[in-house]
C-alpha cells in the first residue's frame, strides 16, 4: 500500500503550486495598488462632494433671518477677499417678551437652545428702525444676560437674532482649504488644494467658486444667494 | 488504505478563498446599499425642498389674489387652518400654522405680522422640511407712505397684471394694490404743521414772512419759514425753473431757481447749520433745517447736482401742487450696490391749488433717455409718467396711475416723510412685505 505523494507528484504540485502563487501573489499586489487608488480617488471625490455641499448650504443660508433687518442695520451677511470669503446667518430668532431698556444688561425671551454663551445677537425694532450687535454671556433659561448693556431702548417684538458666522480660507503653503465657524479655529476642509478663488456679484446677489484639487480636478459653482435679495 | 493528496489543505484554501470573495461581496453590497441609500436621502431632501418651495409660492398668490377687506378681522377669519388646510402635494404633505403679533399700533391703524411655519414631510418617514413666511397686515387709516406700490386706477386685472402690462417692475415682497380706491386729504393740515401756523391763509403767511397783511397772494419768490432757531420749512410762491439737489463733505444743499435767480441753502442734516444765499440769509444763519419744502406751483426740472444728490441722513420732504419733472437721476452718497436705497427725498404732489382749491395738473413726470436711479418716495396725486428711459426709484409709489413708455422699477423701500402721514386711505386693509425667513430641514439649524 502506498500512502502519501510520491516524490514526483510532490514536485510538480510544488512547481505548480508555486506557480500559481506567485501569480496570486502578483495579481494580488497590483490589484491592492489599484484598488488603493481607486479608493485614494473615490475619497477625494467624496471629500470634494462634502467641500462642494457644505459650501452651497452656508452660501445657501446667507443672510438668512437677516431680510428685514438688512433694510436699515449695517449689516453685510457676505463678504469676499482673495481666496477666502465669510457669509453669515440668523442660526434662530426669538421675539423679545417685554421692553428692554438702554443700559439693560438682559433681554427676556421664549427658550430657546440656539441662544447660548458667547453667542453673538443681533436685537431690532422695525417699528422704531433701531438695532445693535451684542454678545451672550449666560442663559438662564429664556433670560439671555448680555456682556454689553443695550444702546437703545427696544419695545416688546423686537427680534433677537442668534447669529452664525462662517468662514473659508484658502493656505496655499498647506494646499488646504479651511472653514471656521463663530469663534471657533479654521478646521481643514479640503487638502490638495492647488487654486481656490471666489468672486461676488451684488448686483445678481450671486456667488461664483472655484476649487482646483491637485492641478487636475476642478470644481466651479455658481450660486444664488436667495436670502440676499 | 492509499492516502493520495491531503483534502484538508484544498479544503483551506477554498474556505479562505470563499471567505474573501463573501467579504468582498458583502463590502460591495453595503458600499452599493450607503451610495444608494445617500442618493435616496438627496432625493427625499430635494423633493422635500421643491414641494416646501411650490407650497411657499402658492401661498403668495393666494395672498397677493386676496382682498383683506372682505375679512372683518383677517389676522384670524383669513389666517388659519380653514383656509390653508393640510394638502398632499405629490407624495409629500404640507402643513401650514400660523402665529400673529402686533408690530406697530398707533395713531388710527395698526401693524400686525403674520407668521407662517410651513412644514413638508413624507408620508411614510420622519424626514422633514421647514420654512418660514412673513407678511405684514396693514389696518385702518393707512397713510400713502405705508403702501408700497398703491395706484388709485379702476382695474379688471390683477395688480399684478396690471403692473405688467405697463412694464412695472418691483420687488417681490410687495403685495401690489391697483383700484379705484377713495382717496383723503388733508393739506390745510399739513400746511398748518410745515408753516407752523393756526390757520394757514394768505394773511397770516404774509405776516409769518413779515409782509403786508393783506388777502392777496403773497409775491413770487423763495420764504423761509424761520422761528426759535430752527427753519420749519421752504415755502416757494409760483414755479420753479430748476431744482437742484447735492452733497458732499458731510453737506446737504439745495438750490432754486426762479426766474432768473438762483438761490442755494446748504445744512447738515439734523444739526443747526443752515446758511441761506437769499434774501434774509443772516436771519437764519445757523438754524436748523427741518428738511421740508412746500412749492405753491410746479418744478419744471428736478436734478442732482455733482457726484451725489444726498447725504444719507437727508430726508427732504417735498409737496408742490402742480407738476414736478425729474430730468436726472438722483442718488444717495451711499450707493454700494447690494445695499438697501432708503428713500431721502419725497416727492409729493396734490391735485389741488393749496388754497384755492382750484384742481392742476399734479403729475409726476420723469424725462429723458438712460438708466436713472432716483432715491427717492413718490407720492402722486396725478400720474407717474416715465418717457423712455430706464428709471428706478427706490422708494414706494402712491400715485393716480402709470404712464410708462420706458422701463420702470419700484424698489419700496419705506421711507419715513411727515407729508406722507396727511394723505391716505380710510378703515383700508392690505398685506405687504411678504418674506420667506428661512427654509431648512427640520432639525438641521446647526
Amino acid at each position: 500500500m502506498i500512502k502519501g505523494f510520491g516524490i514526483l507528484e510532490m514536485l510538480i504540485a510544488l512547481s505548480l503550486g508555486l506557480g500559481i502563487l506567485t501569480v496570486i501573489i502578483a495579481h494580488s499586489a497590483e490589484a491592492a495598488k489599484v484598488g488603493k487608488r481607486i479608493t485614494g480617488n473615490q475619497e477625494r471625490l467624496e471629500a470634494i462632494f462634502h467641500t462642494v455641499d457644505t459650501i452651497k448650504s452656508d452660501l445657501n443660508k446667507c443672510g438668512m433671518r437677516l431680510q428685514e433687518a438688512r433694510q436699515f442695520c449695517s449689516i453685510t451677511p457676505f463678504a469676499s477677499a482673495a481666496g477666502s470669503f465669510t457669509c453669515g446667518y440668523g442660526l434662530a430668532d426669538e421675539l423679545l417678551l417685554e421692553n428692554a431698556l438702554k443700559g439693560q444688561k438682559s433681554l427676556r425671551i421664549a427658550t430657546n437652545g440656539f441662544f447660548r454663551k458667547d453667542k453673538d445677537i443681533l436685537i431690532y425694532d422695525v417699528a422704531r428702525q433701531a438695532w445693535e450687535a451684542n454678545e451672550i454671556e449666560y442663559r438662564l433659561d429664556g433670560v439671555l444676560l448680555l456682556k454689553n448693556p443695550l444702546g437703545s431702548d427696544f419695545a416688546a417684538n423686537s427680534t433677537v437674532v442668534a447669529l452664525k458666522r462662517v468662514e473659508y480660507k484658502y493656505y496655499p503653503a498647506q494646499r488646504v482649504l479651511k472653514r471656521k465657524t463663530d469663534k471657533g479655529n479654521f478646521q481643514p476642509l479640503l487638502e490638495e488644494v492647488s487654486d481656490f478663488y471666489v468672486t461676488f456679484f451684488p448686483d445678481a446677489n450671486s456667488v461664483l467658486y472655484r476649487i482646483e484639487v491637485n492641478k487636475k480636478e476642478q470644481v466651479r459653482g455658481y450660486v444664488f444667494l436667495l436670502n440676499l435679495v | 488504505m492509499a492516502r493520495r493528496g491531503n483534502v484538508v489543505l484544498s479544503l483551506l484554501f477554498m474556505m479562505l478563498l470563499a471567505a474573501s470573495g463573501l467579504a468582498l461581496l458583502a463590502h460591495t453590497g453595503l458600499h452599493f446599499t450607503i451610495v444608494a441609500a445617500r442618493q435616496q436621502r438627496r432625493l427625499e431632501g430635494a423633493a422635500l425642498e421643491q414641494a416646501l418651495v411650490l407650497s411657499l409660492h402658492r401661498y403668495r398668490e393666494r395672498l397677493a389674489a386676496a382682498d383683506m377687506n372682505a375679512f372683518p378681522a383677517p389676522e384670524r377669519d383669513f389666517f388659519n387652518t380653514d383656509t390653508f388646510p393640510d394638502a398632499a402635494l405629490g407624495g409629500e404633505t404640507i402643513s401650514q400654522r400660523f402665529s400673529r403679533y402686533t408690530l406697530r399700533s398707533g395713531g388710527d391703524f395698526r401693524v400686525i405680522r403674520i407668521l407662517d411655519l410651513v412644514r413638508a414631510c413624507r408620508q411614510s418617514g420622519s424626514r422633514a422640511y421647514i420654512g418660514r413666511a412673513g407678511v405684514d397686515l396693514y389696518a385702518g387709516d393707512i397713510p400713502a407712505g405705508e403702501f408700497g406700490l398703491l395706484v388709485r386706477q379702476k382695474s379688471e386685472e390683477s395688480a399684478e397684471a396690471f403692473l405688467a402690462g405697463r412694464g412695472v417692475e418691483y420687488s417681490g415682497s410687495q403685495l401690489p394694490q391697483v383700484g379705484e380706491f377713495a382717496v383723503g386729504s388733508d393739506y390745510e393740515r399739513l400746511l398748518r404743521a410745515a408753516l407752523k401756523l393756526q390757520v394757514p391763509d394768505w394773511r397770516r403767511i404774509r405776516e409769518k414772512f413779515g409782509l403786508e397783511p393783506l388777502d392777496a397772494p403773497i409775491p413770487s419768490g423763495i420764504y423761509l419759514a424761520g422761528s426759535d432757531g430752527e427753519v420749519a420749512a421752504v415755502f416757494v410762491q409760483g414755479d420753479l425753473q430748476k431744482l437742484e439737489f447735492g452733497a458732499g463733505d458731510g453737506w446737504q444743499s439745495i438750490a432754486f431757481n426762479q426766474d432768473g435767480r438762483r438761490c442755494e441753502l446748504r445744512y447738515r442734516p439734523g444739526l443747526p447749520s443752515l446758511s441761506w444765499s437769499g434774501s434774509g440769509g443772516p436771519a437764519v444763519a445757523g438754524s436748523l433745517f427741518a428738511e421740508k419744502i412746500v412749492i405753491h406751483g410746479s418744478v419744471w426740472d428736478i436734478e442732482q447736482a455733482g457726484a451725489a444728490a444726498f447725504l444719507p441722513e437727508a430726508r427732504i420732504e417735498l409737496l408742490a401742487s402742480g407738476r414736478l419733472v425729474v430730468r436726472s437721476g438722483l442718488e444717495g452718497e451711499n450707493m454700494e450696490p447690494g445695499m438697501v436705497k432708503l428713500p431721502c427725498l419725497l416727492l409729493m404732489t396734490s391735485e389741488r391749488d393749496l388754497f384755492s382749491g382750484d384742481a392742476v395738473n399734479a403729475d409726476v413726470v420723469v424725462e429723458g433717455a438712460g438708466a436713472k436711479t432716483i432715491q427717492a418716495q413718490v407720492i402722486a396725486a396725478g400720474t407717474l409718467v416715465n418717457n423712455d428711459g430706464r428709471t428706478e426709484i427706490t422708494g414706494s409709489l402712491f400715485a393716480g396711475n402709470i404712464a410708462n413708455s420706458g422701463r420702470l422699477r419700484v424698489g419700496a423701500a419705506a421711507g419715513k416723510f411727515a407729508f406722507g402721514d396727511y394723505v391716505g386711505l380710510g378703515d383700508f386693509k392690505f398685506l405687504k412685505n411678504f418674506r420667506v425667513h428661512f427654509i431648512q430641514e427640520e432639525g438641521d439649524e446647526e
